[in-house]
């Protein structure tokens, strides 16, 4: 009877010992992340019948269990992936962003003070200072281009070095929860919650999520089954599948995260790789950047191949019919490495640059057709032969057919503002003058005076600059001639252009009978500025997208700051749905330390009280012995 | 009961911190740039409307600098053909002095003496320089004077382009005008038409210039008035050229009168048999040539009654001529003028167009001090509220009275 009191004494010491160590381990994590507080769960001994009564026989520790709610765990974990997809975008977003953020200095600054210098040789067209300064902010405006060019390229490869370390993490992460799923298992079998395995993994998962969304599905034996997006396996039990980025087949800027499961490798969509850093990472990589540099790029090849039409229609300092001004930009073309028929190439060329689209194109081969589609909208064309003219491009496929599923990609603008740059490098080779000039003969009667003498693009005609006479045989009519080319009664109207060889003269007034007109080539024009005027009224034309250069550049600002904006706000938006979800989780699972103090006292008293019980019974014992002396 | 660890208790106050810490230094960071926008995330339309703002703001810049050159040009333009005109009216005062018929030979070589000196001086007006190495009156063709003389002949080697200078959006004003325009593009004798004494005349036959009473009736062809005197009558005929019709005839008593065609004439003296008259539509005559002829006339001077009135009918001629000169000269220097007050006109209207492009931009782009002052000193006051309340609550622990 007496040593049944010591019994009592010693499970509850041993009780209140237990609860003690676990209110110290509780403290002792209170900010270790990942962890669960932990509370003992104790039960009273089945009593033994003593007198006829049930006696109790003392306490059991019957658990040490986690506080855990798997639920709100779950949606933590989803809401991590979704904030640090949020985050990424818009961190690299952000760059971007500063890269049009001095309006002063800049893409939008060049242009505008590209075409103030167009104006000011106008003013002065001999003099070379105004030359060299038209010279020097075109290389301005070319490198404002190139560098915003590079820098984005620089954006693109940053990008995909921090998507390799991310998949670096998934891949770590990946087999340690693969591991953990094994231990736990192992320990399940044993029949004991291992709290501390369990919190490792969930801890494992959590930044997994952080690296991209993935969902676990739990296994009787207590393992996870981890999948990717809509259902690709990357854990299943103790075996981890390998991730590792591979270059696009069809497009060689362009990468594609496959997934590795022993020998096996299947490619996975963008799309089954939504959230986390990599979701936000390949949105930006994918979606945002090429966006960006499609815009910039076509503003880059309309830009200067305007500028270059215009600038051959002119005449430079020397007398010299101009040459390009700006090197000339090629759109990008190729063949998938995958295609059946590695023979069929393709190439492509620009036709008109203000038709342009700020977008990439595809054409694809299939049961003896072309398909060609616009990337950015996703409009596409058909054409049973293996030629498209569309958007200002002229795309040909050679040595075809193809075989079928063949696929092509076209970049047509893609790098044009990094390629952007000057050719003419001496301030004399600027044509600023007009290639013909026309004047009046001395006998002329009648009233007939020039309004104006243009040069017609968008290619110089070879017999431009004839020396060519209009002799007019009446009010309303004229023969032209250049000793080559003759035509006869011609029809004059005032105010209608006159055509010929590439030039187009406007008069006014009424010519009498035998007046004469000449064209001829503009020799020693020098004080010459209507070319100059010209590559100056570009300014104002539309030919980027139906606008102004000025405005599509607006546009490539406004897209790029709407983008940064809303990535922005849905970064804040998902940080917070974050922050409430682990506030959430952690009333459940976090440590306070005033409840783990009360818990201290609580059972330091009880532990005080046990050994009184013991205490006691060896006085009851003593008192025994005492009697029997 | 919701539960608090104390983990999540100081992260949360640790990212109120910070969140209030940004605030601040957002707010900061605006006041000490001005701008309302730092970044186009900012305000990605206002952004996007601050740089088509600039774009027009700079052309509008440009657009005042290619004004103020183009006034510059106009006015150098305008002073020279005032000079021109100054010229013009002492050619015309040597010529009248030289028609009155009193003159000697010897004093008409004396005016032809000052003529030249004028002729001398137009050409020197004719290639004023642009004030910039380039030439007013040379077209394109900058690289050389545009006029030279060599003796009496005076040549252009110029062109007929007309410099044009973007004054207003799309809007094109002729700065400088081309040589042959100014100088050489005036219609001799009447406007319309030459009138001449043929070279054989022995009579003292004088033609004037004539005029044109009908313009609808002008033909654009050469008449010959021949006249023959048979037995004391004099008789005249007016022979068209282009068909060799006679459109007109009649006695001829000084003076006469004789219009034909659209055209008139008046004929005075006593042309002799065979002598004959022409009336010529005119075509372009330079400036410098009619001066010239008028040297080499009266440098040659008159003798006989004949000579003295083919000098009177070439003087009566060149007079209308300078007169045409004359009328060419002032039509030119106004359309300087009327250039010059287009301009004003452009200036003014760019002016106002400046000024409100700088407040659209001003408004879109420049940040309201007074509002970003105040919100800065609300922000401090919440960041100050955030770290006090965090230091004095973090301190509460059970702990603290544990013992």
């Amino acid at each position: 009877m007496s040593s049944g009191i010591f019994s009592i004494g010693t499970s509850a010491l041993n009780a209140a010992y237990v609860a003690l160590r676990t209110a110290g381990n509780n403290v002792a994590n209170a900010s270790t992340p990942g962890y669960s507080r932990q509370t003992v769960l104790l039960s009273a001994q089945v009593g033994a019948v003593i007198g006829g009564s049930y006696v109790g026989q003392g306490v059991a520790v019957s658990d040490v269990r986690r506080s855990y709610d798997a639920f709100l765990n779950r949606a933590a974990t989803s809401a991590q992936a979704a904030s640090s997809s949020a985050d990424a975008r818009s961190t690299q977003l952000a760059q971007v962003d500063n890269l049009f953020a001095d309006p002063t200095a800049g893409i939008g600054a060049a242009i505008n003070s590209f075409f103030q210098q167009t104006q000011s040789l106008s003013q002065q067209p001999a003099d070379s200072a105004s030359r060299q300064a038209l010279l020097s902010s075109a290389n301005q405006l070319a490198s404002g281009f190139a560098d915003a060019g590079s820098r984005l390229q620089e954006f693109r490869s940053s990008t995909d070095t921090q998507i390799r370390l991310e998949i670096d993490s998934v891949n770590r992460y990946a087999s340690q929860i693969a591991t953990l799923n094994d231990q736990i298992a192992l320990a399940r079998g044993s029949g004991r919650e291992p709290n501390d395995l369990l919190d490792q993994r969930d801890t494992a998962l959590r930044s997994l999520n952080e690296s991209v969304r993935a969902t676990s599905v739990e296994q009787t034996d207590g393992s996870i089954n981890v999948f990717l997006g809509s259902g690709q396996s990357l854990v299943v039990g103790g075996r981890a599948m390998k991730l590792a980025t591979q270059v696009d087949p069809k497009d060689p800027t362009s990468i594609q995260i496959a997934v590795q499961d022993g020998s096996s490798v299947s490619v996975l969509s963008p799309s089954m790789v939504g959230g986390g850093k990599i979701g936000g990472l390949l949105q930006f990589r994918l979606q945002d950047l090429p966006a960006v540099e499609n815009e910039l790029g076509r503003l880059a090849v309309t830009l200067s191949n305007q500028v270059n039409i215009q600038h051959q229609l002119g005449n430079d300092r020397n007398g010299n019919p101009g040459g390009l001004f700006f090197n000339s930009i090629q759109p990008t073309a190729f063949a998938a490495t995958t295609n059946g028929n590695v023979a069929t190439s393709i190439s492509a060329s620009f036709t008109d640059t203000t038709q342009l689209q700020a977008s990439d194109y595809r054409v694809d081969f299939a049961g003896g057709q072309y398909t060609l589609t616009r990337l950015a909208d996703n409009t596409s064309w058909t054409s049973a032969t293996p030629s498209f003219n569309q958007d200002g491009l002229a795309i040909t496929l050679s040595n075809t057919p193809p075989a079928n599923g063949d696929t092509f990609m076209i970049q047509a603008v893609r790098g044009g503002a990094r390629t952007l740059s000057v050719a003419v490098t001496q301030p004399s080779e600027i044509a600023a003058a007009s290639p013909v000039r026309v004047s009046a003969a001395s006998g002329n009667t009648g009233s007939v005076g020039v309004d104006s003498l243009n040069v017609a693009g968008p290619t110089r005609n070879a017999a431009l600059a004839n020396n060519t006479t209009i002799t007019f045989t009446g009010a309303n009519t004229y023969n032209i001639s250049d000793g080559v080319t003759t035509l006869t009664g011609q029809t004059y109207t005032a105010g209608q252009p006159i055509t010929f060889n590439g030039w187009q003269l406007t008069l006014h007034g009424t010519p009498a009978n035998g007046d004469q007109l000449n064209v001829a080539p503009n020799t020693g024009g020098i004080g010459d500025n209507r070319n100059a005027l010209a590559l100056s009224a570009l300014q104002n034309q539309a030919l980027v997208g139906g606008g102004q250069l000025i405005s599509a550049f607006s546009s490539v600002v406004a897209r790029v700051g709407a983008e940064t904006q809303s990535a922005q706000s849905l970064g804040k938006t998902q940080d917070s749905i974050l922050q409430d979800a682990l506030n959430a989780e952690s009333s459940v699972s976090g440590v306070n330390l005033d409840e783990e103090a009360s818990r201290l006292i609580q059972y330091q008293q009880q532990y005080q009280a046990a050994a009184k019980v013991i205490a006691t019974g060896r006085a009851i014992f003593d008192e025994i012995l005492s009697i029997m002396q | 009961m919701m539960r608090v660890s104390t983990y999540s208790f100081f992260q949360s106050g640790e990212r109120s911190m910070m969140d209030r810490q940004r605030d601040l230094l957002e707010t900061q960071a605006q006041i000490s740039s001005g701008k309302r926008i730092n970044s186009p995330a900012d305000d990605p339309v206002g952004a996007a409307e601050a740089t088509s703002t600039r774009a027009a703001l700079s052309q509008f810049d440009q657009f005042k600098s290619n004004q103020d050159r183009a006034s510059y040009l106009l006015n150098l333009g305008e002073s020279a053909l005032g000079q021109l005109v100054d010229s013009t009216q002492q050619i015309k005062e040597k010529l009248i002095a030289a028609g009155n018929g009193s003159y000697s030979n010897a004093e008409l070589k004396a005016l032809a003496t000052d003529l030249q000196g004028v002729l001398a001086q137009m050409v020197g007006v004719a290639n004023s320089s642009d004030g910039a190495g380039g030439y007013l009156f040379a077209g394109s063709r900058e690289g050389a004077a545009p006029f030279s003389q060599s003796g009496l002949a005076v040549s252009f080697n110029g062109d007929s382009t007309q410099m044009q200078l973007e004054v207003s959006t799309n809007r094109l004003q002729q700065v400088k005008f081309a040589g042959d325009d100014v100088f050489q593009k005036v219609r001799p004798g009447n406007g319309t038409f030459t009138t001449t004494g043929a070279a054989g005349n022995v009579g003292s036959g004088i033609i004037d210039p004539g005029t044109v009473i009908d313009p609808s009736q002008l033909t654009g062809s050469s008449y010959t008035i021949n006249f023959s005197v048979t037995a004391g009558a004099t008789t005249y005929q007016v022979v068209r050229a282009s068909d060799s019709a006679v459109v007109a005839s009649g006695n001829y008593t000084a003076p006469a009168t004789i219009a034909f065609d659209g055209q008139q004439v008046s004929i005075q003296g006593a042309p002799a048999n065979g002598d004959a008259f022409q009336s010529t539509p005119a075509g372009y005559q330079s400036m410098f040539d009619t001066v010239a002829a008028a040297v080499q006339l009266l440098s040659k001077g008159a003798t006989t009654d004949a000579e003295k009135a083919q000098l009177q009918t070439t003087l009566s001629g060149l007079g209308a001529s300078v007169d045409q000169v004359l009328d060419h000269v002032t039509l030119k220097r106004a359309e300087f003028g009327s250039a010059l007050s287009e301009l004003d006109g452009y200036s003014q209207l760019n002016d106002d167009r400046q000024l409100q492009y700088q407040t659209r931009l001003s408004s879109v782009e420049d940040l309201d001090l007074a509002q970003a002052s105040s919100e800065l000193s609300r922000r401090q006051i919440t960041y100050q509220a955030a770290i006090q309340s965090y230091s004095a609550i973090s301190k509460l622990s059970l702990f603290n009275y544990l013992d």
